[in-house]
């Protein structure tokens, strides 16, 4: 006899419902924080114009987790406005910073970018390390 | 009468507890994996494509990893395309589809996916 546990979203019956209207199901997996942090970067550079072209500037923050797997990773950087942007964005010039994360078996490389032409900037960027594999 | 359940943090009374503080609750929905598998984007000449039929017959939420450069083991979330500098994912009612940037350099990148339950819209 297969035993496990399901829970349905409020108005769906448990035994009927679809699968999409299951808030869980011990047949499926979910996403599970393993860690979670911050990190903070200074005085990243403003951009410049490279052969015409605008350059952001750049700052990279390196960390150790050391977990030995490539884990699922999320992160959120504020530039000081109170914007929270999701890694992996590219920024446009002037008007948003861009935010780009990679993660190996040991480290955590945030890059910021600053899109300002003028102004020096500070981040800070918030993480999430699943149990998952990436 | 209306039944439920929630599960707490340790550490927190289920009774009381803010819902930042349940791990559970009928009463909020969560992101519920139904496949997640390697796969590999072969880049030849700046063109590629991965395909990964899952037929939901929607467009479900999804993640991509995969790495930055052919085998180098360093893993970026996939994002949709913005200017052509980056790889790529996108999502149809019946595939996954993932494809590189203009600017990806040939060869074989290495990643994950991960096809939720959960529809987009």
């Amino acid at each position: 006899m297969a035993y496990g546990i399901k829970v349905s979203q409020t108005g769906h019956d448990v035994k009927t419902c679809d699968d999409k209207d299951l808030v869980f199901s011990s047949d499926w997996n979910t996403f599970k924080i393993k860690q979670s942090g911050i990190v903070y970067c200074e005085n990243i550079p403003c951009g410049n114009y490279d052969i015409g072209v605008f350059m952001p500037g750049e700052k990279e923050v390196i960390i150790d987790h050391n977990l030995g797997y490539v884990p699922v990773l999320l992160a959120y950087a504020d530039y000081g406005d109170g914007r929270f942007i999701i890694n992996e964005l590219n920024g446009l010039k002037d008007e948003y910073d861009g935010f780009k994360v990679k993660i190996s078996s040991k480290q955590i490389f945030f890059l910021f970018e600053n899109w300002s032409s003028t102004l020096t900037k500070n981040a800070v960027a918030h993480y999430f390390i699943f149990e998952e594999l990436s | 009468m209306i039944y439920g359940i929630k599960i707490s943090k340790p550490g927190y009374d289920v009774k009381t507890a803010d819902l930042k503080d349940l791990v559970l609750s009928s009463e909020k929905n969560l992101f519920k994996i139904k496949n997640t598998a390697n796969f590999s984007l072969v880049v030849s000449g700046g063109t590629g494509q991965t395909i990964i039929n899952h037929n939901l017959g929607y467009a479900p939420t999804v993640l991509v990893y995969m790495e930055t450069k052919p085998g180098n083991g360093q893993r970026s979330r996939l994002c949709f395309e913005r200017d052509g500098t980056q790889a790529y994912a996108c999502v149809t009612p019946t595939q996954l589809i993932i494809f590189p940037g203009s600017v990806y350099s040939d060869g074989t990148y290495n990643g994950r996916y991960y096809i939720f339950h959960d529809p987009i819209e």
